[in-house]
């Protein structure tokens, strides 16, 4: 096919160099005026109305944006969705006229956007390959003579005077891309239509591109959520964010830097902390420069943890927590640490067949079952079942959770278990309480914890201490009650609250106050996502950190203020740190994150 | 290439779009009906039979000679400027997908509406014939008029039409009171009722309706046999070159907003 025809007849006067460049978009701004809708009250209602932003309130998608693409050019724009790419788009396809700044285009374009748009479904394929034809500007004459073309392209033969309401939507796609690149464009327009149809087809239009692009040297413009396909495709890239220019230039160069920084948000300071973590990056690390732990779920990856403590050490105690809730693993692990137990989290439904074998290798004499909210009543059934009739102490209740932290508490004064530290942490600090687990763990902390329903008063909480011979307590997290101190103060009892408005910065804190803590001059820093806290990952993360010296360090990797703060906080540590320990599956933290991670140590 | 050719060739183009966007109305509007475009002439037959029936005989009687002729030309008439202002009216907002995507003129899409609605017209232009023929009315040189009548209501439908379809985009409203403006407006011209039997006062305002003048322009070529004076085409020709104006206006002046809220 060489359909040099032009379609749009504008601009295509002059003779045209082979440097020539085909689009300049100078100073582009676009401002919409939104109607405002959230208006919640007739008061804010009547205030807009005085200020006159009743009916207009501006949003600019774009802010002064300027590049140019030059004949030949493969030029793609990535940035995550709302950043502008369509609006650009629009602008150049003339579809869209900016506010401010001026777009020219030197040639023809045929648009790929949003393939279809012109199609009636009611309408046969026949039919809709000529009106598509019109509506692209193509004359009646060159449909006809191309029309074999296109069919054989798109697959069609026997369906042409089918309704296309009949197709499927691949079949739709493939109609779309074969009438849109019929033509031979000066430039051709793609956005993420490469994502529709079958493998196969993908791979064809992929060709037809590669093909206008190399035989034709068409200039060609994508936009693609996909890494990959620009990385694969350009030559030149703009990554737009938030409607300015983030970066111009090279394609190898700001795709590594998108995948690292797109879509997160942070601020200035955190964005050039990650970027020049990037841009050490220059070689590539060897995968076993540190180690993850990970099972094919997430209690899977509790077994493997404790397979790697409990290798060849026995175990007599061992502490099951029902995975409904991550208070249940917090409240386990001082008495768990007490009895040098691992900690395995379980659904509420079985035991999981590797834990059956594993708690049948080992045969332990006494399992604590901790179940805050009676849920895992199968569970528990089962284990009571074991032929070696261990002793199961059974921590369930329907009440409180801070009914529950009595009750392990009175446990263990009788028991005499306890360390000389208490800590106190609210239900709702879920990340908080998970990062100080290894600490509770290794000091055998009771643990005193509640949550809305039946918030902990300061004068409960004392009681309790009062009569045992506690003599320090620890609050991690921000909710719980700020009275405990003051009171514990008055009677004696030193307190010290670790915590920050910002999780991501509790957790780095009372990671970092635990290797204060810690004299022993090698640790393992064991680092999971944030987003792992939520699940039972990182149930096991205590006893497995308090066996290796090490703490939990959470990163939040949409966040590039969490990740400045983790890559500072283990630049900071590197000579403490032996090894870094990523927990949780493939999904919890990238390769990128990782390997940033572990360029700090070095 | 050549300015002029330019021009052509974009005029050739946007051609070739009018016409790929009404033969899909027409291939929509009567696939999978048997009698397809037959209903094109059926429809205003029956119609015209149920009203004269209404309004022969549950109404008081107005004497009007060979009234089901009377109706079948005032209806038809106004059915053409209804359709082609509704169609017209809906097209801008019916067509955004393509006018987000497409760099297009946009008023390719009502202007195609209304020649839709002329080429309905036309056909059934063979119903007159037919009743007509039924009521032994033999055509006069009169009749050689229609052409000429039929550019005054396609240039005063296609204004209106742009207006709308200007104003539908930013307010949604206007659909829904146009539907009830076109009921009103059907019974203040006179299509069921002689207008000598309106009160002097109304008669008066009836110079104001331009469909009082383009139905009974129709009916003064294919019923009276009588041949419009001057003045009277200088009004129609008015009307039309004065809504085609305002629509116009307002088409072009807002055409480049449409995207932002279609």
């Amino acid at each position: 096919m060489s359909n040099t025809a032009l379609i749009s007849q504008e601009a295509t006067n002059e003779i045209v160099h082979q440097d020539d460049i085909m689009i300049k978009v100078e100073n582009v701004s676009m401002v919409f005026n939104m109607a405002s809708e959230q208006l919640n009250s007739i008061k804010e209602y009547v205030i807009k109305f005085a200020k006159r932003q009743l009916f207009f309130s501006a949003f600019k998608a774009l802010d002064d944006v300027s590049f140019e693409v030059k004949r030949g050019d493969v030029f793609g724009i990535i940035g995550s969705n709302g950043s502008g790419k369509s609006t650009m788009l629009k602008i150049i396809a003339g579809v869209l006229e900016p506010s401010e700044g001026t777009c020219t285009i030197n040639g023809s374009i045929a648009p790929l956007i949003e393939l279809g748009a012109g199609f009636d479904l009611e309408l046969t394929a026949r039919e809709n390959i000529f009106l598509n034809g019109a509506l692209l500007g193509y004359p009646k004459k060159f449909i006809e003579e191309n029309f074999a073309d296109i069919v054989a392209f798109a697959e069609i033969e026997h369906f042409l005077d089918m309704p296309m309401k009949n197709f499927s939507s691949g079949m739709v796609a493939r109609v779309a891309f074969s009438v849109a690149t019929v033509i031979v464009p000066d430039i051709l327009i793609v956005d993420e239509v490469l994502s529709v149809g079958d493998f196969m087809f993908q791979k064809k239009c992929e060709n037809r591109i590669s093909e206008l692009i190399e035989t034709h040297g068409v200039t060609v413009l994508i936009v693609s959520h996909s890494n990959e396909q620009i990385e694969r495709l350009c030559n030149k890239v703009i990554w737009i964010d938030k409607g300015r220019t983030k970066k111009l230039g090279d394609t190898a160069e700001i795709c590594k830097t998108y995948r690292a920084l797109g879509g997160r948000s942070g601020t200035p300071k955190s964005e050039a902390r990650v970027i020049a973590a990037i841009e050490k990056t220059t070689t590539p690390v060897p995968s076993d420069s540190y180690s993850m732990i990970t099972g094919e779920n997430s209690y899977e990856t509790a077994v493997q943890a404790a397979s790697i403590i409990w290798k060849d050490e026995a175990f007599d105690t061992v502490a099951i927590v029902c995975g409904g809730t991550h208070i249940n693993t917090v409240l386990a692990n001082g008495l768990a640490g007490a009895y040098n137990a691992p900690v395995f989290p379980t659904r509420i439904n079985r035991i999981s067949e590797s834990l059956h074998d594993l708690l049948s290798t080992h045969k332990p004499k006494r399992i604590l079952f901790f179940d805050c909210g009676s849920s895992a009543t199968s569970a528990l059934n089962h284990l009571k079942e074991l032929k070696w009739k261990p002793e199961i102490v059974d921590f369930s209740n329907k009440g409180s959770v801070f009914d529950l932290s009595k009750e392990i508490f009175a446990y263990g004064e009788k028991q005499k278990l306890w360390g000389s530290t208490a800590v106190v942490v609210d239900f709702a600090d879920n990340p908080e309480s998970l990062a100080g687990a290894p600490y509770l763990y290794r000091e055998k902390c009771p643990v005193f914890s509640s949550s809305d329903t039946d918030p902990m008063k300061p004068h409960d909480l004392l009681n309790v201490l009062k009569t045992s011979e506690i003599k320090n307590l620890v609050i991690f997290g921000k909710t719980a009650h700020h009275g405990i101190e003051n009171l514990c103060h008055k009677h004696g009892v030193e307190a010290v609250r670790i915590a920050s408005k910002s999780v991501h910065q509790a957790c780095v804190d009372i990671c970092n106050w635990q290797f204060e803590q810690n004299s022993a001059p090698h640790k393992e820093l064991c680092i999971a996502s944030l987003e792992g806290s939520q699940w039972p990952d990182v149930l096991m993360c205590g006893a497995y950190c308090a066996h290796t010296n090490g703490a939990l360090l959470f990163e939040d990797s949409t966040d590039l203020d969490s990740i400045a703060l983790c890559l500072d906080f283990v630049s900071r540590n590197k000579a403490a740190i032996s090894k870094l320990v990523f927990f949780g599956g493939e999904a919890n933290l990238s390769e990128l994150d990782r390997e940033l991670l572990f360029r700090e140590l070095l | 290439m050549a300015p002029t050719t330019l021009k052509h060739s974009r005029a050739q183009r946007n051609w070739f779009i009018i016409t790929s966007l009404v033969s899909k109305d027409f291939k929509l509007k009567y696939r999978r009906s048997v009698l397809g475009m037959f209903w094109s002439v059926l429809n205003p037959l029956l119609m015209m039979i149920v009203l004269s029936a209404v309004f022969s005989t549950m109404f008081a009687k107005f004497p009007i000679e060979n009234f089901p002729l009377y109706l079948i030309l005032g209806l038809t008439l106004y059915t053409l400027m209804s359709e082609a202002t509704q169609g017209a009216m809906t097209s801008i907002i019916q067509s955004a997908p393509l006018i987000k995507k497409i760099r297009i003129e946009k008023m390719l899409f009502p202007v195609s509406k209304v020649l839709f609605s002329l080429l309905n017209f036309v056909i059934s232009l063979v119903a007159i014939i037919a009743v007509m023929l039924f009521f032994q009315v033999a055509p006069t040189v009169s009749l050689l008029f229609l052409p000429l009548l039929l550019v005054y209501v396609f240039v005063f439908s296609l204004g209106l039409g742009l207006l709308l379809a200007a104003l539908s985009v930013f307010f949604r409203d206007v659909i829904h009171i146009w539907t009830v403006f076109l009921l009103a407006w059907m019974y203040a011209t006179p299509l069921f009722y002689p207008v000598e039997a309106l009160k002097p006062w109304m008669m008066q305002a009836m110079a104001f309706n331009p469909m009082y003048h383009y139905v009974t322009y129709f009916r003064e070529i294919a019923l009276w046999g009588t041949t419009p004076g001057l003045a009277e085409n200088l009004i129609c020709l008015a009307f039309a070159l004065g809504a085609l104006l305002l629509g116009v206006v307002v088409f072009r002046a807002n055409a480049k907003r449409f995207i932002l809220f279609v």
